[in-house]
Order: structure tokens, then sequence, then C-alpha cells
């Protein structure tokens, strides 16, 4: 399940038994976030912690504005990502989380590539198809894998997150995910590098039956439905690889630190 | 090719854009194909193409320029065009911590060029002759020996610039547009920059024996950020001099000796970090005396940024009357830069009242530096002006008395 790879990338392999939608896979993502900033000490408690604290105060306490700033900045990017699944004309194939000054200095960076398909949720239900399942999974071979364990307890000053989307995008703008050509995710030494790959078990039934299931769609969707209809999944073409560019989410993500 | 007639054409693509660089450059060769000539050292806004979608919707703005002719217009008809298309970064300094007995101290803050925050830097900056040129001649020629490989012991040069001078000259802010201009005109060789500016003060605030450790661990990071080869990585060291003071002081017995250490290892550092093909250390000093620093010493170019002259104050000026007039704090009314002015033979007409006023005016305040410059408009308002919108003449008057008053509060300071 763990190997290491060119110059020091560890890579873990992660085998899902339940296919991952494009809501499944932005949680995926946003729960990682978190995550990563409370193992990095860049939050003072785990998120779920402080977002129960953070009722049980005055609106106006410093510890609570702060995490209302933290939120809605995970919140923006979780919308934008969740959107870009969406997107017509663009393919989403791998998000990386950096942690350090700069995109190209980040002392930590983990990638995230998805597999070659995934369920888009405009056909596909949550309750179908729970994103519970593929985080669990998830989490625990995370905890199981030692190096990552080791790298989260290296400690770190408060510093910046950065979101990099891989996408290969035929439109002619991307507005919060600034497209980066020339970027390539960071090599040097002075990097802990995982890549995250998560793949999909031959046995996962790719064509579910969600479709006949669910007759009203979402609202905000309807409009890029017409012709689709019959698009059950998508998968990506290994033959384009060069298309697939760095986008940097304009939203930095930034933690905070208790005030007694 | 004739050097003279390179036209440079920096144009930045507009951050959401996802076009690639050709398809750019395309689209503004294009577009310049049918144009005559084209003003030099002016920002044009792509949002002000209005005949061109393209050029609205994927370019911020372009700026023209030429090595040997400052403002003006060029002929775009037989001149060699260069294109240098670059995005900016959005993002302001991240600092770089470093924890030192349980202390967080902030040792360097890091750009990554062509940066926002030094956007029209470079263009805001009014020197005589060409000192801006030649700082970037100089750049340039320091990255093309060194990528060359140039044998070092046959022909000898440093990546040190030392920009001196007194207070508030620009010193500062040349080093910033400088590099991100070195940046932007390099866009083929490095496919961006890094800017650290080293603080040095809190190098060794902490002189105690953790410091030497503290330099150190700076320079690691350093080393692993000019590792990628494809980046041009620039080291501000502001107030130089703050260096060789520490050395002084030390060896007349007064501060304890670690300080010494620090500034040795920080040297000694620097030294071997400018062995790297792609690196350039930018220094500055407001000593104007030597500075007793062997690493200063060697400084290729040592460049003096002293008072504006009568014209680059009018630049200056010029500069913060549009800006007031974008901003509607001043009525709308022509006023001439100075090539214009030149070209009118100086003459008074109702065209050029205002402006040879103006003119007038940067006479009376030789002897101000950049940055006083820079505040007399907003003196000028606070102190003289109520109404929200004033004219252009009116505006002048109350320069004049915001002008003396600060050049009298400056003799009362030194005498
Ligand atoms: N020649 C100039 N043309 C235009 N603006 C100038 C000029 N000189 C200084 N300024 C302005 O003055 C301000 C101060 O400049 P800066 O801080 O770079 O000066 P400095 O020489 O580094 O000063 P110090 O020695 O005090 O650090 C800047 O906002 C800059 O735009
Ligand atoms: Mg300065």
């Amino acid at each position: 399940m763990f190997s290491r790879h060119k110059k020091g990338e560890m890579e873990i392999d992660i085998m899902l038994d339940e296919p991952l939608t494009n809501d499944s896979c932005t949680k995926v993502v946003i729960e990682l976030v978190k995550y990563i900033l409370y193992q990095k000490q860049q939050i003072p408690f785990a998120y779920e912690a402080l977002a129960r604290f953070q009722t049980s105060v005055k609106a106006t306490d410093r510890n609570a504005v702060s995490f209302k700033t933290l939120s809605s900045m995970l919140k923006d990017v979780s919308d934008q990502l969740f959107s870009q699944f969406f997107l017509k004309g663009c393919d989403v194939k791998e998000v990386a989380i950096l942690l350090g000054p700069t995109i190209l200095s980040p002392k930590l960076c983990i990638a995230i590539e998805f597999p070659s398909y995934i369920l888009n949720s405009k056909q596909h239900k949550e309750y179908q198809h729970s994103s519970r399942k593929p985080l669990l999974k998830l989490m625990r071979s995370l905890l199981e894998c030692d190096e990552f364990q080791e790298a989260m307890n290296i400690p770190l000053s408060m510093t910046n997150m950065f979101i990099m989307l891989k996408k290969n995008d035929g439109n002619s703008a991307s507005d919060f995910f600034l497209p980066k050509p020339q970027y390539i995710l960071p090599t040097q030494q002075s990097t802990s590098c995982f890549r995250i790959k998560l793949g999909q078990s031959d046995q996962v039934n790719i064509e579910c039956n969600c479709e006949s299931l669910v007759a009203v769609y979402h609202d905000s969707f309807k409009i890029q439905l017409e012709d689709e209809d019959n698009v059950q999944y998508r998968q990506y073409n290994s033959s384009n690889q060069s298309l697939y560019q760095w986008y940097q989410s304009k939203q930095i993500i930034k933690g905070f630190k208790f005030h007694t | 090719m004739k050097e003279e007639n390179v036209l440079h054409v920096e144009i930045c693509q507009r951050v959401d854009s996802t076009w690639s660089r050709e398809t750019i450059e395309e689209t503004v060769s294009t577009e310049f194909k049918t144009w005559k000539e084209v003003s030099l050292d002016i920002i044009l806004h792509g949002k002000d193409f209005l005949n061109n979608i393209a050029i609205q919707n994927h370019v911020e703005s372009i700026i023209c320029s030429s090595n040997y002719i400052e403002k003006g217009k060029v002929k775009i008809e037989g001149a060699t065009i260069k294109y240098y298309i670059y995005r900016l970064t959005q993002e302001g300094a991240a600092t770089e911590t470093m924890n030192s007995n349980s202390d967080e101290l902030s040792v360097a803050s890091h750009w990554l060029l062509p940066a926002q925050e030094f956007h029209y830097m470079w263009e805001n900056l009014y020197y005589d002759c060409d000192i801006k040129n030649n700082l970037l001649h100089f750049v340039e020629t320091t990255m093309l020996f060194s990528s060359l490989a140039v044998n070092s012991n046959i022909i000898s040069w440093n990546k040190v610039v030392l920009l001196h001078g007194p207070p508030g000259t620009g010193k500062t802010s040349m080093c910033k547009a400088l590099a991100q201009k070195a940046v932007i005109r390099m866009i083929d060789r490095f496919t961006h920059g890094k800017f650290i500016e080293i603080n040095s003060h809190s190098l060794f605030s902490k002189w105690f024996s953790e410091s030497g450790k503290l330099v150190m661990k700076l320079f690691d990071e350093i080393k692993s950020l000019v590792q990628d080869e494809s980046a041009l990585v620039c080291i501000l060291i502001d107030e130089v001099e703050s260096l060789a003071h520490a050395r002084k002081s030390c060896n007349n017995g007064t501060e304890p000796s670690d300080s010494i250490r620090v500034v040795n290892a920080l040297l000694t550092q620097l030294d071997q970090i400018k062995r790297y093909p792609n690196v350039l250390i930018l220094t500055t000093s407001n000593m104007t005396e030597a500075i007793d620093l062997a690493f200063i010493d060697r400084a290729d170019i040592k460049q003096y940024l002293g008072y504006p002259s009568e014209v680059a104050i009018y630049n200056i000026y010029h500069s913060c009357l549009k800006e007031l007039m974008r901003t509607e704090i001043l009525k709308r009314e022509e006023i001439c830069d100075i090539s214009q002015l030149k070209l009118f033979g100086y003459t008074e007409d109702s065209n050029t009242k205002n402006s040879l006023k103006l003119l007038e005016l940067s006479r009376v305040s030789e002897g101000l530096t950049g940055r006083t410059l820079r505040k007399i408009p907003f003196l000028t308002h606070a102190l003289h002006l109520s109404t929200d919108k004033s004219t252009l003449s009116k505006f002048l008057k109350a320069m004049h008395s915001a002008i003396l008053k600060v050049q009298q509060e400056g003799e009362l300071q030194q005498s």
C-alpha cells in the first residue's frame, strides 16, 4: 500500500470499495484540510471541537471570530471546488494541499489523485453513494502510514495553506482557481511530499441505478443537464496528459492561535 | 539586428486567463500591426482596448519601452518587437519564521515575482540619465554571464548591487522594482522569481548563542530555494551598514562578541550563495562614505541614488496629479508630460500654462527627497484645501505653500 517514489515522494494507494462522487471528492479534500490544519498545529483544537466551542461563547469572542473566518474560507474553497466538477469543458484530476510560506517552498505537500472516473452527482445521490465510507478508508490508511504520521508530528509555525487543482480546462477564464501554467509540485529536500492515489476496485459497479431513482434534480444543477443526460460517468484519457495544468486557489487558508 | 530598434513590449496577462502565452502574443501583435506608433513607458490598460474584446478579457496591461528613448512615441513599423508575457502573483509577503529558544522570529520575507505588490513600482520611480536602464542591463549581463558559465577567473564579475544615498531616495523601492523588472524581462530564462528580504535586525537582536545557528538555518532554507534553477532568486539586505556597524562596535569591545560571529556568518553565507548562477544580491545603504565590509566592497555596481532633479520632480508631481484626477479629487484637466512640454518649446499658452507652473514648482522643490515629494500632494490637500474637488490652478497655488512649509520644517530640523 505504501511505497517511496522519485525524490522522496511517498505514495499511498487507497482502494475504495465505494464509487466517489463529485460531492464525496470535495468532502475528502476538505476533511483532509481540517485534519492537517489540526495535526500541523495551525488551529488550536480539532476543527469539530472548535465548531462546537464557537456556539458556546459570545459571537464577539476572539476565538469564535477567528473560527468563523476560517470556516467561511473553507466553505468558499469547498463550494468552488465542488462547482469545478460540474463545469463544462473542465476536467479535474488532482488536488494538492500545500503548507508553507509560498507555493514554491512548502514544508508539506499532499497530492490527491482521483480515480479515473468520478460519478457525476448530478445523477447520483449522496444517500446512494455516501462519502462516509471513502473518508473512513482514507483516514484509516493515513493513520496506518508511519511516514505520514511522522510528517504530521514535525512542528511547524503558523504559515499558509494553499489549495491547488490540476485540471484540463477548455474555458477561457478561471477566476477562483488561477492558472499557474508552468507550475510543478515541489520536489526539494525540505518538503515532505505525499501522493494519495484514490482507486476503485474492479468490483465496484460503476453503472449504478441512481438515474432511475432520482427524478427531480437539485435546482442549481439544471442548467447543464440537457445534453449530458446520458453521461453516466466521466473518464479521462491518458493521452492528453499535457493538457492538465495546475491552478491555485485564490483563497489562502490561514489558521489561528487560541487567545486566552 | 539594429539594437536601437528593439521595442520591449511587456504584457501582463490577467490572472484568470487560461490562454497560452503564444495566443496572447499573437493577439497583441495582431492589434499592434494596425497601429502606426506606440507611446513609450505609459501603462496601456487592457480594459481600454475597446475594439478588442480578446485583449479586454485576457490582458491586464501593456507597457512598451525602448533602451534608448524614454517617453514619447515610436513607430511600430521597422521596429524589432520583443514580447514578454507574464502574470502577477496575488499573495503578499510570506514571512519565514524560525524558532529560537521558543521564540518565533521572522527572519525573512518572501515574495514570488512578478508580484502584484511590486507592480508599476519601476514605472513610478524617476531618475535622471539612464540609472534605471543601466541597472537593468547590469542585471541582465550578470545573468547572461552566469548562465553561459563564463569563467570568473578570467572575467570577474560579482552578483552584488549596492544602492546608496540619503534616506527616502527610493533605494528599497528600487531593489524591489529592479527584481520585478528583471524577472519580467528574463521570463524566457526563468519562469519566475523569488524575492527574499532578510531581516538582519531580527537576526542579531537575539545574538545570544543562538543567532549563529539561526543564520545557518536561514541559509539552508535559501539554498533549497536556489536549487530550483528555473527561478531567479533575489536576496535583499536592506540597510547593510547596520552589519558593518555591529562589526565595528564589537571591535571596540563594547558589544558581546557574538554579534561579530553573526555578521561574519552572514557574510560568509552570502559569499557562498552568490556562486549559484541564478542568484542576485541587492543591498542598500544610507551611508555615502565607503562601507567597510569586504563583501560590499566587491559589489560590481554601486549606484548612488540622490535627490531628484527638476525633470524627475516634474515627473513625480505629474504622476501624483494624474492619480488625483483618476480618483476625482482633482477635476480632470490637461497636463503635459515633460516631453510634450519640450516639444512646445516651453512657450506659454492656455494649454501649457498649468504645466509651466508645475515646472516652476519642480524647480522650487529641488533638494527634497522622493519620499517627501510624494507626500506634498497629500499635505497640500490637508493643509490648504477645503472643497472636495478643486481646479488644477488652485491646487498648484496651494501646492506652492505646502512646498515652502515642508522646506522650512526641513531647515528647522537641520539647525
Ligand atoms: N526618485 C524617485 N521617484 C519617485 N518616487 C520616489 C523616488 N525616490 C523615492 N520615492 C518614493 O519615496 C518613497 C520612499 O522610498 P524608499 O523607502 O524606497 O526609500 P529609501 O531610500 O529606501 O529610504 P530609507 O533610506 O529611509 O530606507 C517610496 O514610496 C518611493 O516611491
Ligand atoms: Mg529603505
